[in-house]
């Protein structure tokens, strides 16, 4: 039985060619910018499939090879890439989960021709969503930050804008002002017009589709309908106008409340 | 990336100190109590399963101390998406998000309730070396019976207090 590596990207992703053709792993790689499908008889002789996770296509790929029933792993340097498709095919293929995997890229360049020549490639494969609340974190992370910039000190044990008071309290701010440490911060309304600006968010949220299929996938689907506020949220940061607090308030208290449900993050 | 401060707190509290370390400890105290006889079990207790504290007690201290960096939600700047904000942002942003989480979560309190708990447990055991003395026999030992149970009621303080720190990273 053979191990197959599928990718039809441009780059050879700087696999160990010559060590894994060693242990009888296959390539199917571009040649002159074009690649070919897996033969029936390539998919027969295999165990396991990796497929490196770019497009629609892969997807597909993927489709054939949990219909021949053979393992499938996806694989790319983009773990939420080689995540979403998994998981996307799991639920397509209820009954054949347990043949549907992903690995990160790094760990294929390192440890598959090892996996091969040891017969034995679960070691590869990453058991589950790694970071299945990755991005609803990110984004309360960004706008914790957002919220302590926009601060206000109003009065003695008072701080504002009004439309974010609770939410200061909720997040920390106005409890650590109130310790010595709290004294590091009391600048940091210098930064209030960057993170005000939607650029400053897309420093980690640079592709709407992207952000928006791993809020889809983090929130089962209720993002965007049922999470309007953070969806507004999200258009803000891709339109050209400015973040407000308002915005940033609401769509906080909707991520702590997905993030609490979730028991917040996976280490 | 962390070998997971979970998978340690696992190898540390579930598997030794309540499975093995904690069970031995019960076993003899049965064994003070006359309740159960396992000859060879006797001799081997205080020579080779009561000293293991002294072998594991770092492990715990380094259990605890590697709690914030491994466990604080300052850790996600390091994962995508945030590992891709510039660093001008990462200066103020990373110590930040720790300040605040230290400030609003009770992990800090839990983490210093922890760290006494395994010095009452260090200060327990040498307490009850010293007990013990130059005693090796069962017969000899049986006088000691509440100092044992007190040292077993500072172990499950320990692993109650490990296990009240969070398995999971608390961002809000």
């Amino acid at each position: 039985m053979t191990t197959i590596v599928y990718d039809r990207s441009v780059s050879d992703h700087q696999l160990p060619a010559a060590d894994l053709a060693a242990v009888g792993c296959l390539f199917i790689i571009p040649v002159f910018g074009t690649v070919r499908a897996i033969t029936k008889e390539e998919l027969q002789n295999a165990a396991v499939v990796c497929v490196h996770a770019g497009d629609d296509l892969d997807y597909k790929t993927g489709m054939d090879v949990l219909k021949s029933g053979k393992h499938l792993a996806y694989f790319s340097a983009d773990e939420h890439r080689a995540n979403r498709h998994t998981v996307e095919l799991r639920k397509l293929f209820p009954t054949q989960v347990g043949l549907v995997h992903w690995i990160r890229l790094e760990r294929l360049r390192q440890d598959l021709g090892r996996a091969i020549a040891a017969g034995d490639l679960s070691t590869l494969y990453e058991r589950e969503r790694p970071n299945a609340a990755d991005t609803l974190a990110g984004l309360a992370i960004l706008c914790q930050g957002y919220l302590a910039t926009h601060a206000v000190k109003e009065a003695p044990e008072q701080w504002g804008p009004r439309e974010i008071r609770d939410v200061l309290t909720e997040i920390g701010w106005v409890d650590l002002m109130k310790t010595a440490a709290g004294a590091r911060w009391s600048g940091l309304s210098v930064h209030a017009q960057r993170t005000a600006n939607p650029a400053w968010w897309r420093e980690a949220l640079d592709q709407k589709e992207e952000l928006d299929n791993c809020l889809r996938d983090e929130t089962l689907g209720e993002y965007p309908e049922g999470m309007p506020v953070l969806a507004r949220l999200v258009e803000a940061i891709f339109a050209a106008e400015n973040i407000t607090p308002r915005i940033v308030g609401l769509a906080y208290r909707c991520l702590a409340g997905r993030l609490k449900a979730a028991m917040e993050v996976k280490p | 990336m962390n070998a997971s401060w979970q998978r340690k707190r696992i190898r540390f509290n579930h598997d030794w100190l309540k499975n093995e370390y904690l069970l031995a400890l019960g076993c003899w105290q049965r064994m003070l109590e006359d309740s159960v006889r396992d000859p060879q079990s006797e001799g081997r207790f205080l020579t080779s399963v009561l000293p293991t504290w002294t072998k594991r007690r770092e492990e715990a201290y380094a259990l605890v101390l590697s709690f914030e960096a491994e466990m604080s939600p300052a850790v996600l700047m390091n994962r995508l998406p945030l590992k891709d904000v510039q660093p001008e942002t990462r200066a103020w942003l990373e110590p930040l998000i720790r300040d605040l989480w230290r400030s609003r979560s009770v992990v800090s309190h839990h983490l210093q309730e922890t760290v006494a708990a395994i010095t009452a447990v260090d200060d327990g055991y040498d307490q009850l070396r010293a007990a013990i003395g130059d005693r090796t026999s069962i017969e000899e030992l049986r006088s000691l019976y509440d100092e044992f149970a007190r040292f077993e009621g500072l172990c499950q303080e320990l692993s109650r207090r490990l296990g009240l720190l969070p398995a999971r990273i608390i961002v809000t």
